[in-house]
């Protein structure tokens, strides 16, 4: 396990490193004055919505306790909903409700809760218990996403997003984690969740890494992992894609969901997406960035720059 | 590729300045890049005492030599009401307070600080010129021959030969060519005089010197006259009056061919004694004061000048720029994760305080016991605030538990806890609890782990005798340490664990040719 390369040869691989990552990618490409724009969810999705891009349907934000004490008349009618902080980090505070069973409130788990456990949880939202650094919060009431079952039994639990990397707007390398039971459910690959790297070019999978080694077939579920292929694949691409005219951050992680209605859906951003996804492609991402870094000067609409990348990248 | 440039012309100007100032003080002002040990200062104080007719009052004293190899470091003028001088003249110095009306009985006091060299500067004298001063009448020469020839005896060398003729000269009365020799004489240093030019007739060079012996101690000390032979092919410096050879180091000295030593005008019943005080100095202290001494502004505006009290706060705090440097090398080069950025120069500073092994004991049980503490917080579901508050209240509990247990077992290292950052633990343990529910205890240990180890490095750093001789002696060394870390900021190359993480990659990419 302990096994050590060179840095020539990662370098050969055109792998990023944290400190090139940082100190190039990011310092040179996302100005920090633009970082509320994804740090802040709420900001992020009004941004997104208001150019079209499609989010997980908002019901409403509670900003003050007196908004905490019109929560359940304002629920009365909501079969089902997802609470979570605006600036939570490493998806901290997030409360499902899957159904109502008369007053109260029915969780994915099954565990019934009533309004005053919701509103304590709100409450302790906007007092910025899950913010970073303990900042006051709002808290956003959106609609829970209708999961599409195209990873049926390819995760142990919960349903996987896609995580896909774009450089100046042009999606470079795209990935989903899948979570184990060694991972406890959690999407975190050092926890022992699988990286599953996907091709830009066609939404197949390209290979699978658990802890760093390759994988063929999921560890709990005996599922063959190549037999996964995202479906609306180039629609899912070109939502990444639109996020950099909204966000204006050169190098950016767009997390996606498939909805079994509205198709993708835009989760959240990121601009100091991890570096796991070279793992899991197989692929240095320096060796993509630098096909983007000559078309930065080319004026391309996302579905231009999609195109590009999808065969740039094939 | 202009921020490059920039950043490359600050760097080496950082590293030019810094070694310089450096460099500058080694050579120049005699700081040692080494540590060093101690040498011994002796601390001479002069008192003047006389008293002043009314009027106008001038005393001039002179100076004891100063040369390579013995080295007046510090001197110190402690009578304020006079006006104080020094004045050099044909290689004499001299000190000199003057004041416009003194009345009454006067007390002028004068410090001076010396320590040895090795001497080096031993030049043969000219023979032919000590000679030539032999001014004896015949008589006198007669005599001088009779003891010459009674002393050659029994010598074997020059130096037994010297050493006779002055014990033949001490015995005044008993010997009838002494009398001859010492007639009208009243004064030691004519004494002397005389005894040199009987040396001389028997070939043997001397001269005659005044100086003060170092003794540890000594207070109401007069001046002795000392005869210094030529023998053996150096310099010996003999106590006339005991026949003792006096090493060169137990001695300070008055330049050669002065008369008086003390010059008062406008006083009577003028008198000067010396008190002599031994003292262990280190040696880069003395350099500090030598410096201080020629005024020099490197110096004078630096840490030095601050109480001694200051300077040992001050000694800490250039440290922590070390601290800073291992954090930096360990989390952008090596790529260790740490919890909190700094946290680790805090506990290594601990560390310094408890030692390390205890540090770290100490360190564990209170993260441990706090954590376990905290779990039971996590269920109440508390603000942020009050919750690391009821962190801190645990963590006092905790200290006051392991201070008055261990008092009670008679361990009394475990009183050191007190020096450990309370709020800083706090924060730390409030920050691995909520790592070990988002997380898991993995990563719990990998940035704890991280953490020690790096306070770990940063203590033994930090503890080093010539690091923190380094950096108090040198403080300029900052510029050049600076420097480092600003080019490891820039370094955009791998980190170590990425060698280990990515490796997978690059074995993949072997198989594939």
């Amino acid at each position: 396990m302990f096994r050590l390369t060179t840095p020539g040869k990662l370098k050969k691989a055109g792998i990023v490193g944290m400190n090139k990552r940082n100190a190039f990618y990011i310092a040179h490409n996302n100005p920090r004055r633009l970082y509320p724009r994804v740090d802040d969810k709420l900001l992020t999705k009004q941004l997104t919505e208001k150019v079209g891009i499609a989010v997980p349907g908002m019901i409403g934000v509670a900003r003050s306790q007196y908004h905490v004490k019109q929560l359940q008349a304002f629920l009365v009618d909501v079969k089902q909903f997802v609470i979570k902080p605006s600036k939570g980090s490493g998806g901290k505070g997030i409360l499902v409700v899957t159904g109502r069973d008369g007053e109260d409130f029915v969780k994915p788990s099954g565990t019934v809760i009533n309004v005053k456990e919701i509103q304590h949880h709100v409450s302790n939202i906007l007092s910025g218990l899950f913010s970073l650094g303990g900042k006051p919060d709002v808290a956003m009431i959106e609609e829970l996403v209708q999961f599409s079952d195209v990873f049926e039994g390819f995760s142990f639990e919960g349903v996987p997003d896609i995580r896909v990397i774009q450089y100046h707007g042009y999606p470079v390398m795209a990935m989903t984690r899948l979570s184990t039971r060694e991972s406890d459910g959690k999407a975190n690959l050092h926890q022992g969740a699988v990286g599953l790297g996907i091709d830009i070019a066609t939404g197949q999978t390209l290979k699978a890494v658990q802890h760093g080694q390759p994988i063929t077939h999921h560890p709990d579920t005996g599922k063959d992992l190549s037999e996964l292929k995202v479906p609306d694949w180039n629609t899912l691409l070109c939502l990444a894609s639109s996020c950099h005219e909204v966000t204006e951050l050169g190098y950016l992680g767009a997390d996606i969901v498939l909805d079994k209605n509205k198709g993708p859906l835009l989760l959240e951003l990121n601009a100091r997406p991890g570096l796991a996804i070279q793992i899991a492609n197989g692929v240095g991402l320096e060796t993509r960035l630098t096909v983007i870094e000559k078309e930065k000067g080319t004026q391309r609409t996302a579905e231009e720059r999609v195109a590009f990348s999808r065969q740039a990248f094939s | 590729m202009r921020r490059h440039y920039q950043l490359y012309i600050l760097v080496s100007t950082l590293i030019i300045v810094g070694m310089s100032a450096a460099i500058y003080k080694h050579f120049v002002l005699g700081f040692t890049f080494t540590p060093g040990g101690q040498e011994t200062v002796w601390q001479v104080q002069a008192k003047i005492e006389f008293e002043a007719e009314n009027g106008p009052a001038k005393v001039s004293m002179i100076m004891p030599s100063s040369d390579s190899s013995r080295k007046n470091i510090f001197t110190e003028q402690l009578s304020s009401d006079y006006q104080f001088d020094i004045i050099k003249k044909d290689e004499i110095i001299r000190a000199v307070w003057s004041k416009q009306e003194a009345t009454g009985a006067q007390n002028i006091y004068f410090r001076g600080d010396f320590y040895f060299q090795e001497r080096s500067d031993l030049i043969p004298p000219d023979i032919a010129s000590i000679s030539d001063n032999i001014d004896f009448n015949d008589v006198q020469e007669k005599a001088a021959k009779s003891i010459i020839q009674s002393a050659s005896l029994s010598a074997e060398s020059d130096f037994n030969m010297a050493m006779n003729i002055i014990a033949i000269m001490n015995e005044e009365n008993d010997n009838k060519n002494v009398t001859i020799l010492l007639k009208n004489i009243q004064f030691r240093r004519e004494h002397m005089i005389q005894v040199s030019k009987v040396l001389a007739l028997a070939n043997i060079s001397s001269r005659v010197i005044r100086g003060l012996i170092l003794q540890d101690r000594l207070t109401q000390r007069s001046i002795t006259t000392f005869i210094e032979i030529y023998a053996q092919n150096k310099w010996n410096l003999i106590d006339p009056r005991d026949l003792t050879e006096i090493p060169s180091n137990k001695v300070i000295l008055w330049p050669e061919n002065t008369r008086g030593l003390l010059d008062v005008y406008g006083g009577k019943n003028s008198s000067i004694h010396f008190s002599v005080l031994k003292q262990e100095k280190n040696i880069s202290q003395l350099a500090v004061d030598s410096a201080r001494q020629k005024d020099s502004a490197f110096v004078d505006f630096s840490i030095y000048s601050l109480p001694i009290r200051e300077q040992n706060t001050f000694k800490l705090l250039l440290l922590m720029p070390l601290g800073a440097l291992v954090v930096v090398i360990l989390r952008n080069l090596v790529g260790i994760r740490t919890s909190g950025t700094f946290m680790p120069i805090l506990i290594a500073l601990t560390f310094m305080q408890t030692t390390l092994l205890l540090g770290l004991l100490l360190f564990l049980i209170v993260v441990c016991v706090g954590l376990i503490m905290r779990s039971y917080l996590s269920h109440l579901n508390l603000l942020l605030v009050p919750r690391i508050a009821s962190v801190l209240v645990f963590v006092i509990i905790i200290f006051a538990s392991i201070g008055i247990i261990s008092h009670k077992l008679g361990w009394e290292a475990g009183l050191t806890i007190t020096f450990f950052p309370m709020i800083i633990l706090s924060w730390t343990i409030e920050r691995m609890s909520v790592l070990w529910e988002e997380e898991g205890p993995y990563e719990v240990l990998m940035q704890g782990g991280g953490s020690l180890f790096t306070a770990s490095l940063a203590y033994l750093v930090m503890i080093n005798p010539y690091i923190g001789h380094l950096t108090f002696n040198f403080p300029e060394l900052l510029l050049v340490l600076l420097a480092i870390i600003i080019l490891i900021g820039s370094y955009s190359g791998f980190r170590l664990v990425e060698l280990a993480r990515f490796e997978p990659m690059t074995r993949q990419d072997q198989e594939i040719k």
